[in-house]
């Protein structure tokens, strides 16, 4: 894996862009956790 | 002038308790002493480079700073003596009379430390004496400028004790970071020179930190 | 806030689409200084590099070499020979090539060994010890920088509330912070990955390393802070402050440190050689296009965040109320 990365260094990129959307998927998927809370009290 | 007296009074008050009461004193130095023995424990005369030395210096003084000075504003807190205070004088008083108190403190504790250090530790030899006491001289002013508008802010939170070195660090962290450099190169012989940036962002950050402070203490004491 | 026209937000995932797309694919190309640098510095290696093909002397097929020559100009303007073994197809209607190629020592001349690319259009810089990875700076900046501008707006509605007293501006603080602990983690992430690979570990304690690492601890202390305050106004008041004062400190680490201080990035100190990658006058035009493009992206899509995380709250304060 590490070997691979570092001799194809435009992966390393790739998974860079992909930390990046987990990361903005993480957010939204715990506002979608707040929201659900906020539809159940009502 | 008004407010000359009341930082005065204010300053002399802390003062007085902590002469009768030796609380700072008596902790503080106890709390010293064990760290100093741990270090030695187990540096067991080991020969450590100057950055290390210049390091574990500003470790203890950091943590020595933690441990006594959250006290400030969460003694009167606790005492219940906050509100006489704000009765008594307006909060630039208060902040600068408890700032005052602050920096004889530390100043006093770091000159405690480095006397038990060059005593303790054989290998530590300042090369510049002079710039060696400057760097600590305008580190205890930082050091007591941060940690008291941090006193006065967690004064009035739950679960004070963890929160304040929480909450010191990352604002200490330019000054630490400037220190140790400083004391490295101040242990190592250095020309002054070389550690004027350093000396530089010391100077800065006590004016930054006293001004941001002094704009900001009113928010935090008045309830 | 009734606003729910949405068509900038298509166009916000077009754009940062397009402009990620762009900065993947987009080739890195080099010249012929860069091929004399590898040269100098006893590194002879093939690196793809972009020439204009000088059609005025026609190639030639030279039967010794068993090789076609042409004469071929970098965007340098610097000229060479090169040797060829065979014409791709399109060689003659074509004015520029892409191609991998090293510099040949017995033919003082370049060797072409592979054709990647007939007339390839923008490309992208090479900088040595980087290559591919040189891309991060579209992606890993526009963090950093976020997590800045969150901070500055997590501290302008901190400022806000001090002088107006309306909770609504602490709840848009806290969310802001949020987003920008956020964008802190993906930096550091983003940052600490590319590092491994090119710098060898995770960390390595360089200036602005430590910078993006005191951001990290100042949003967990704002967050620890308040967590530790029930009364509203009391927390929403000291939690303002404690940015403001973070605020003041914290150029002393993103603007002064590490510049002053030697180290890995871009602009310290001791930074004589990667001048092309960040300072301001050296960054090559298109990569300052895709750079601001994405950054603008990215600060549209933090707007849109923040819009949705605020009305979140607001919802939650109202069922509070009623509840």
């Amino acid at each position: 894996m590490y070997e691979f990365l570092s001799e194809n260094s435009l992966y390393v990129v790739m998974v860079i862009v992909v930390v990046i959307w987990a990361g903005f998927f993480f957010y939204l998927f715990r506002l979608d956790r707040k929201l659900h809370k906020i539809e159940e009290q009502r | 002038m008004k407010t000359m007296r009341a930082v005065w009074a204010i300053f002399l008050k802390d003062v007085r308790s902590e002469v009768r009461t030796r609380y700072a004193v008596n902790a503080l130095l106890m709390f010293v002493i064990t760290t100093l023995a741990v270090i030695m424990f187990s540096l067991a005369g080991e020969v450590i480079s100057a950055s290390a030395q210049a390091g574990i210096l500003w470790v203890v003084m950091f943590f020595a700073a933690m441990s006594g000075l959250s006290r400030s504003f969460v003694s009167e807190e606790e005492r219940g003596t906050t509100f006489t205070l704000q009765l008594c004088s307006g909060p630039l008083g208060v902040y600068f009379g408890k700032l005052l108190f602050n920096i004889v403190l530390v100043i006093l504790l770091n000159i405690v430390i480095v006397l038990l250090y060059l005593i303790t530790m054989d290998q530590f030899v300042i090369s510049q004496p002079g710039l060696f006491w400057l760097v600590i001289f305008l580190g205890s002013l930082g050091l007591a400028a941060s940690t008291t508008i941090i006193a006065a802010i967690i004064a009035k939170a739950s679960s004070k004790g963890t929160l304040f070195p929480v909450l010191s660090f990352p604002i200490l962290l330019p000054l630490l970071m400037a220190g140790i450099d400083a004391t490295k190169l101040a242990v190592e012989d250095n020309v002054w020179d070389a550690a004027w940036p350093n000396l530089q962002i010391l100077g800065a950050y006590i004016v930054v930190v006293i001004t941001a402070s002094y704009m900001l203490f009113d928010y935090v004491w008045k309830d | 806030m009734k606003s729910t026209s949405s068509w900038w937000k298509y166009l916000l995932l077009v754009w940062i689409a397009v402009w990620s797309a762009v900065g993947i694919i987009l080739p890195i190309a080099g010249n012929l200084a860069d091929l004399a640098y590898l040269k100098q510095v006893n590194a002879p290696g093939e690196i793809r590099i972009k020439v204009d093909i000088d059609h005025s002397q026609p190639a030639e097929f030279d039967r010794e070499e068993g090789m076609f020559v042409f004469q071929g100009t970098d965007a340098g303007g610097r000229k060479a020979t090169f040797y060829i073994p065979s014409k791709p197809e399109g060689f003659d209607r074509a004015t520029s090539l892409l191609v991998e190629a090293r510099y040949d020592e017995e033919r003082h001349g370049v060797r072409v060994c592979q054709v990647v690319d007939v007339d390839p259009g923008l490309t992208l810089p090479y900088i040595p010890g980087l290559e591919e990875r040189a891309r991060i700076i579209f992606f890993h900046v526009p963090m950093a920088w976020m997590t800045v501008i969150a901070f500055l707006v997590s501290m302008w509605y901190g400022i806000a509330y001090l002088r107006k007293h309306d909770l609504e501006d602490d709840m848009k603080s806290a969310n802001a912070a949020g987003l920008g602990l956020l964008f802190c983690l993906l930096a550091t992430i983003t940052g600490s990955i590319w590092a491994k690979f090119n710098w060898g570990s995770f960390w390595n304690w360089d200036p602005r390393e430590t910078s993006i690492f005191v951001l990290l601890l100042i949003y967990g202390a704002f967050f620890a802070l308040r967590s530790a305050i029930e009364v509203e106004e009391k927390r929403a008041r000291l939690s303002a402050v404690y940015t403001i004062l973070a605020f003041v400190t914290v150029p002393f680490f993103i603007f002064i440190m590490p510049r002053i201080l030697p180290g890995l990035h871009p602009g310290s100190a001791d930074d004589t050689s990667s001048g092309p990658v960040m300072s301001a006058g050296g960054l090559n035009a298109v990569m300052r296009v895709i750079l601001y493009s994405l950054l603008a992206g990215f600060i549209a899509l933090f707007a849109w965040l923040m819009n949705i995380r605020n009305r979140v709250s607001r919802l939650l304060v109202r069922t509070d109320f009623e509840a």
